[in-house]
């Protein structure tokens, strides 16, 4: 009887760390209810989209603090002279924009902040662009560890996304939808 | 009974991974299609300094990628791989088409370059396990050395454990030696086929090491002229390479009742022959820390670093022969200290020589007028001390380096000039990398924040790489990393900043590639306040 208890027990307990390794969890879930929305990007639905027109531009930022793995959204709609970028923000200074393929580059470089003496610093970002339109998953912590460095602790502290559209001639019809970040 | 459960507990296993899986990816639906259709898809691009990177989703076989804009084209082929760097000077914010033709599908997207290049780790190698940095200790207790070679084909790393590594390119150990001393300077031949070491040991040797077997080809230990004992062990501190000679400087300190010094310049062939050695026949009762030398003229500086002997630094610039072209004293900056001395702090180019005393003086030589007027073309106080709260503080002069039409000071910590008294703020122009024209006007400067022991330029003078490890002030952790600068970028100081990669413990060494595409770094761990312990001991290769 005693062993049977055993086995059940040992049986028990590899299938919760089975079923508790495997798991991915869903730390952050956007549906853009709140945050900053500046310029001519709107919440449509569960979506962020550019208002309609030429030479339009905007952005939607938030701050979170997450400790990461990975995030996922899904984009696309830009065909001509324009910009789609998601960017992250980490709790030290240093920032990751992914920028879709064929968007224009956010017009950023870094992130200027005050240290502990009250100097004025600056960080550059690091860009991943070329990103394909559609469903993107991103490792993130793999991404900062190869452009940015430790990894180790590491937070986001702000997520946002940005829109442009400069074309005259085409109007881009961008949408991002569908954040989620995982640990 | 037993099987029932069994399989019971498998059917819980199995649904439990696919509830995960489900939740993963719950509520997502593919609604936006890749582009064209195609299979192949980038995962991403990233613009580095010298060239682009491309990801893949999948592998492809037999590809031939172009990468085209600004009225250049760029082509690489490519094979079974889903990562590939592509080399490209590209400019600052402009389209770049990318084209990939492969078995696997053909892609064609468009890009634009961002105003400033990503860092990117290609290789990493874990080294020995060492005893922390601690973060709040004035004087380091972890050191270690990086080099590459001239061809850029190896990475030699030097540590304080004596181990000698080599590495080929991107971080492939070749061989693993270990000597007695702690490795105190590290330089190759120009035809990269030898490494040299020095060491700081009871024998204070010039090693000569073959780069592709680890075979030792010849040593010469200086101690036999400065002398040695277990206590205090001489070393040599610094290694210059020219095309067909060697120059080694080694010193040696004691205490006994006071401080006494002793040290020697030395020059070589490559085959281990001494030709000279300086002074010849004894030796001078001073220290040199540095030297620096061209095919022509070789420059040191002579002084007193434990500021205890009331002697003058002197800067000597001779030919070949050890003739003397011209020499020039620099007498103790009183009342502050009692010596003068220089550090890391002595660069020779074709036409300058510049200087930088441990006092925070900076000094710029002209190597013609030198000779003729017997004076300096200008000095500047970087790092000299200033009055705080009636103690005076100054900021360690530590390197100088030439490149091109900059000439850079780095900086140390902050120091109270009157021991045992505590410095109550840093120095304005503590751990700071300072630029002046060559006329003397001051360019820029950079707030490193952390301590970096090393400063390396790329051969065509644009890049700089340093390796900032703790602030003992601030004991700010965020600050240690490898930091890139673009010395030919216009603008201040934050716009020549190209990159940062962040480590966790303290960069402890770094180097750049002679064509300034890669950087070698040493990260050490450090025991913070806490007495936490973070970082590792590992050398990374960067883009």
């Amino acid at each position: 009887m005693l062993r049977k208890i055993i086995i059940i027990a040992l049986c028990g307990m590899l299938v919760f760390a089975g079923w508790n390794s495997q798991r991915t969890v869903t730390l952050y879930e956007e549906s853009f209810e709140d945050g900053n929305l500046k310029g001519d990007i709107i919440k449509n639905g569960k979506e962020l989209v550019l208002n309609a027109g030429s030479k339009v531009e905007g952005e939607w930022n938030k701050s979170i603090v997450l400790a990461p793995e990975k995030i996922e959204w899904e984009w696309g709609g830009g065909e001509k002279d324009f910009q789609l970028w998601l960017r992250l923000s980490f709790n030290n200074y240093k920032s990751i924009y992914y920028v879709a393929d064929g968007s224009m580059n956010p017009p950023y470089e870094g992130e200027y902040f005050m240290d502990e003496e009250g100097r004025r610093r600056f960080s550059p970002a690091a860009v991943i662009s070329g990103i394909a339109p559609g469903k993107v998953e991103r490792n993130i912590k793999e991404d900062f560890r190869a452009c940015c460095g430790s990894a180790d602790g590491l937070k986001i502290t702000g997520i946002a996304v940005g829109m442009a559209d400069d074309s005259i001639e085409h109007e881009n019809k961008m949408r991002i939808y569908n954040i989620k970040i995982f640990r | 009974m037993k099987n029932i459960i069994l399989v019971v507990l498998v059917l819980m296993v199995f649904s439990g991974c696919l509830a995960a899986k489900k939740e993963s990816q719950s509520g997502v639906q593919p609604a936006i299609n890749a582009s064209e259709g195609n299979e192949i898809s980038v995962d991403s691009v990233i613009f580095m300094r010298t060239g682009v990177a491309i990801t893949t989703n999948e592998a492809i076989s037999a590809a031939a990628i172009t990468i085209s804009g600004n009225g250049t084209t760029a082509k690489k082929s490519v094979d079974n791989s889903n990562s590939f760097v592509i080399d490209l000077q590209w400019i600052p914010d402009v389209r770049y088409d990318i084209g990939i033709v492969s078995k696997e599908g053909d892609v064609s997207y468009i890009t634009y370059s961002p105003s400033r290049a990503s860092p990117l780790l290609i290789g990493e190698a874990k080294l020995e396990d060492i005893a922390p940095e601690n973060i709040s200790q004035g004087w380091s207790n972890v050191r270690g050395s990086v080099k590459f070679s001239p061809d850029g084909k190896f990475i030699a790393l030097g540590s304080d454990e004596g181990f000698i590594r080599i590495f080929d390119f991107p971080g492939n150990q070749v061989w693993e030696k270990k000597i007695a001393g702690n490795i105190s300077s590290l330089a190759f031949s120009m035809d990269s086929r030898q490494l040299f070491v020095g060491d700081r040991s009871q024998d204070a040797y010039v090693y000569s090491f073959d780069v592709k077997s680890g075979e030792e080809l010849w040593k010469y230990g200086t101690a036999e002229d400065i002398g040695t004992d277990a206590k205090y062990q001489p070393a040599v501190y610094r290694i210059k390479v020219t095309d067909r000679s060697l120059y080694a400087a080694a010193s040696r300190y004691w205490k006994k009742e006071k401080y006494g010094l002793a040290s020697r310049i030395y020059r070589f062939d490559l085959n281990g022959n001494l030709l000279w050695k300086l002074p010849s026949s004894k030796n001078y009762d001073l220290s040199i820390n540095w030297l620096d030398a061209d095919d022509k003229t070789i420059v040191f500086a002579t002084g007193d670093w434990t500021n205890s002997l009331e002697a003058d630094a002197t800067i000597y610039s001779i030919d070949q022969n050890t003739n003397v072209q011209w020499s020039y004293t620099i007498k103790p900056l009183k009342p502050y200290f009692t010596s003068a001395a220089i550090w890391q702090g002595i660069s020779i180019s074709d036409d300058s020589i510049a200087a930088f005393l441990a006092d925070g003086r900076a000094y710029l030589f002209s190597n013609d007028n030198a000779s003729k007027t017997g004076s300096y073309e200008w000095k500047a106080d970087i790092g000299t001390p200033i009055e705080v709260s009636k103690i005076p503080i100054y900021a360690y002069g530590d390197s100088a380096i030439i490149a091109g039409e900059n000439v850079l000071y780095l900086t140390g910590y902050t120091f109270p000039a009157y021991y045992p008294k505590k410095a109550p703020m840093e120095h304005p122009n503590a751990t700071s990398l300072i630029a002046y024209d060559k006329q003397g006007n001051f360019s820029w400067n950079y707030k490193l924040e952390g301590y970096s022991r090393t400063i390396s330029v790329s051969e065509d003078n644009k890049y700089v790489a340093l390796a900032a490890g703790k602030n003992i002030f601030t004991k700010d952790a965020s600050s240690h990393g490898v930091y890139v600068l673009d010395l030919k970028r216009k603008g201040g100081a934050s716009s020549k900043l190209e990159w940062v990669y962040k480590t966790e413990g303290v960069a402890i060494a770094s180097d750049i590639s002679p064509d300034g595409k890669y950087i070698a770094a040493i990260e050490a761990p450090v025991k913070m306040e806490s007495g936490e312990i973070i970082g590792e001991h590992r050398m990374i290769i960067l883009t």
